[in-house]
């Protein structure tokens, strides 16, 4: 069966990179373009967006002629996990401390694992806390809160 | 002899005790987590970037050059012994050095790329310290149209060497320039892409971008598998190669290591390259090539000459000129710009302590790198069989805790969060992710030059091409770029691309 080209890699780098010209193009005009001689700040990215949107085309036209095979498996499961486990982590360090954050982190990235164990997961959880706490707060004195008090 | 000096004022710095103490930690960290499967150097430097942020520039260049080198050669450790090579420069290697390890010779190919590597990294640190004065003193009378056409030779050769699709590339450097033009533009002092938010407006932090795109992506791509294999690894149990092993070993590294110091320097080159000819150009003189990717020594002791050599050699254009040759000389550069160094041809008149520290470190990580290692190969060996499901947690945790370290601030982690999902989806479109942090990184730098030079020659976009210098640039991005697309040069291209894969 013939792949279409928007299940392939190639035809999705291209849409991506036609799509994304086309919002930086647009977004540059915002900015002034000044002439030749004093550029503006709109100037450069306008030029990298219209070039974007036509190596974009150019990507997405080779994708439809040939034979490509469909590009493997998003993995949803992985990226949303790993993704939401550092940003979860992001928001709880300063606010919740260290010893939130730190389990937080590897709690939730172990949803993404298919073998995990959860007795493993909690001695690997606190073994990187601690280690964590030794490594950067005691010996590297960041000045990140251990606890939210 | 003025480069004799040079190089003593060097050893001054360099052989310190706190300088040695960076080296030391820098080479051995580098090749503990090299080792790992699947971390290259690109992810490796990334991940350990933070942790040179309190130290002085010297000591910090010094440390991360140490990584550099650790991590390379850890990246062969685990090549020789799994057959699963972290990055390109190392694919080669496991071609004959696995197959040396699954005949019980385990121990002689590890001692044989150590010592090729040490002999490239030797002699390869006296060509940077010979030839990096002479080009800095070329470019030293570069104006900003002669700037501008050689950052467009940088990138056209970053393009060119990345892996599959030219267009992809193209487009990869060009989402990275938009990301470098992110924050408050020089000239005009206008914010641009910063949708309202404050922390946009210095930019994007280039360590979330390089953690994002190199460590999280990867994460995202192997957390998921379900065979959790435990690499079968091989028992070492003679260590010093045999005087046969010595006997053609040691013209194949001089070879790699002349090849490697060269195609080092060139725009766009780097280790995965150096690796590859050397190794096509030991089967070329050998006069039993059918021992090739069946155990032949030359075929580790030239490719990690090779790849070393060119590692080291790599640092000239990026510290001379300014031009990142690679990834990883992005990744350098990004340092340097942290501790508010420029690259470029002031570095050696300016910072000369800087210049020759880093160069003869060099020299003092190689040396260190084969006295560690060889006693350390149980270590790194354990180390190899960590499984994944322990590994990957630690890397969230180290990088997290270091995006944070850069500002004192969570906004990093975010950005990164965000990078390393959209690396996961460049990597499912077959995007290579280096070409981005090189445009990413050279973004600012072209885009002040070229306004630079129209400013100068009021307008007149031919100032380009009536400058000779600049012209000569030019017609060589043209050139390279011809190469790949005329169709014999392309399809030589594409067999390179995938024996390599």
């Amino acid at each position: 069966m013939r792949t279409r080209f928007y299940a392939t890699a190639d035809g999705q780098a291209g849409l991506f990179f036609a799509l994304f010209g086309l919002f930086v193009a647009w977004q540059s005009l915002r900015y002034p373009l000044g002439r030749g001689a004093q550029m503006g700040p709109g100037m450069f990215p306008l030029a990298l967006g219209v070039l974007l949107v036509v190596v974009g085309l150019l990507v997405t036209a080779k994708a439809m002629r040939a034979g490509h095979p469909a590009a493997p498996p998003f993995e949803w499961r992985s990226a949303i996990v790993v993704t939401a486990a550092i940003l979860v982590a992001g928001a709880l360090l300063l606010t919740a401390g260290l010893f939130v954050a730190i389990p937080a982190l590897v709690l939730i990235s172990a949803l993404a694992a298919r073998n995990s164990r959860l007795p493993a997961v909690l001695v690997s959880a606190a073994a990187l806390t601690v280690m964590a706490w030794l490594l950067f707060i005691v010996g590297l004195d960041l000045r990140i809160p251990t606890f939210w008090m | 002899m003025d480069l004799f000096t040079n190089l003593l004022a060097g050893f001054a710095t360099s052989l310190q005790p706190a300088n040695l103490l960076y080296c030391l930690v820098g080479v051995i960290v580098g090749t503990a987590i090299g080792v790992l499967p699947g971390l290259g150097p690109l992810a490796t430097i990334s991940m350990l970037l933070p942790l040179t942020y309190a130290l002085d520039p010297v000591s910090a260049l010094i440390m991360l050059a140490g990584i550099y080198y650790g991590a390379q050669y850890g990246g062969s450790t685990t090549a020789i012994l799994v057959n699963l090579p972290g990055e390109a420069s190392s694919v080669v290697t496991a071609i004959d050095g696995h197959k040396m390890a699954n005949a019980g010779r385990a121990g002689a190919a590890l001692a044989i790329a150590a010592l090729a590597s040490v002999f490239a990294g030797t002699v390869s640190t006296f060509f940077v310290a010979g030839f990096s004065p002479v080009l800095a003193n070329v470019a030293l009378s570069f104006g900003p149209a002669e700037y501008f056409s050689l950052m467009v030779v940088g990138l056209v050769a970053a393009v060119i060497l990345a892996h599959g699709s030219l267009l992809k590339a193209v487009g990869m450097v060009l989402v990275g320039l938009v990301l470098g033009s992110v924050g408050i533009d020089n000239n005009s002092g206008a914010y641009r892409f910063t949708f309202g938010s404050l922390e946009l407006s210095t930019g994007i932090e280039f360590v979330s971008v390089a953690m994002g795109l190199f460590a999280f992506a990867d994460i995202i791509a192997h957390v998921g598998e379900k065979t959790s294999n435990t690499p079968v690894l091989h028992r070492i149990t003679r260590l010093w190669p045999s005087r046969e092993d010595f006997r053609d070993a040691t013209p194949a590294a001089a070879r790699g290591t002349l090849l490697g110091s060269v195609l080092g320097i060139l725009p766009g080159g780097g280790a995965a390259l150096a690796s590859f000819s050397a190794y096509t150009l030991e089967k070329k003189v050998s006069r039993h090539p059918e021992r090739f990717g069946n155990g032949a020594v030359e075929g580790v002791a030239g490719p990690e000459a090779a790849n070393n050599a060119a590692a080291q050699t790599s640092f000239i254009p990026m510290l001379t000129l300014g031009i990142p040759s690679n990834g990883t000389m992005a990744l350098m550069m990004g340092a340097m710009m942290i501790h508010n160094i420029a690259p470029g041809p002031q570095v050696i008149t300016q910072q000369p302590v800087l210049f020759w520290g880093l160069i003869t470190s060099m020299f003092v990580g190689n040396v260190m790198l084969v006295l560690l290692n060889l006693p350390l190969v149980g270590i790194w060996v354990k180390l190899i069989s960590v499984p994944y499901r322990y590994l990957y947690p630690a890397i969230l945790v180290f990088c997290v805790i270091g995006l944070y370290s850069i500002q004192n601030q969570t906004f990093e982690i975010m950005t990164a969060a965000v990078f390393g999902f959209v690396g996961y989806l460049f990597m499912r479109m077959k995007c290579e992710p280096a070409p981005l942090l090189l445009g990413f990184i050279l973004g600012p730098m072209l885009e002040s030059n070229l306004k630079r030079a129209l400013l100068l020659a009021k307008g007149d976009a031919t100032t380009f091409v009536t400058r000779p210098v600049s012209v000569v640039l030019l017609l060589v991005a043209a050139l390279l770029l011809a190469t790949v697309i005329l169709p014999q040069f392309r399809k030589k291209r594409e067999e390179v691309f995938t024996e390599e894969a």
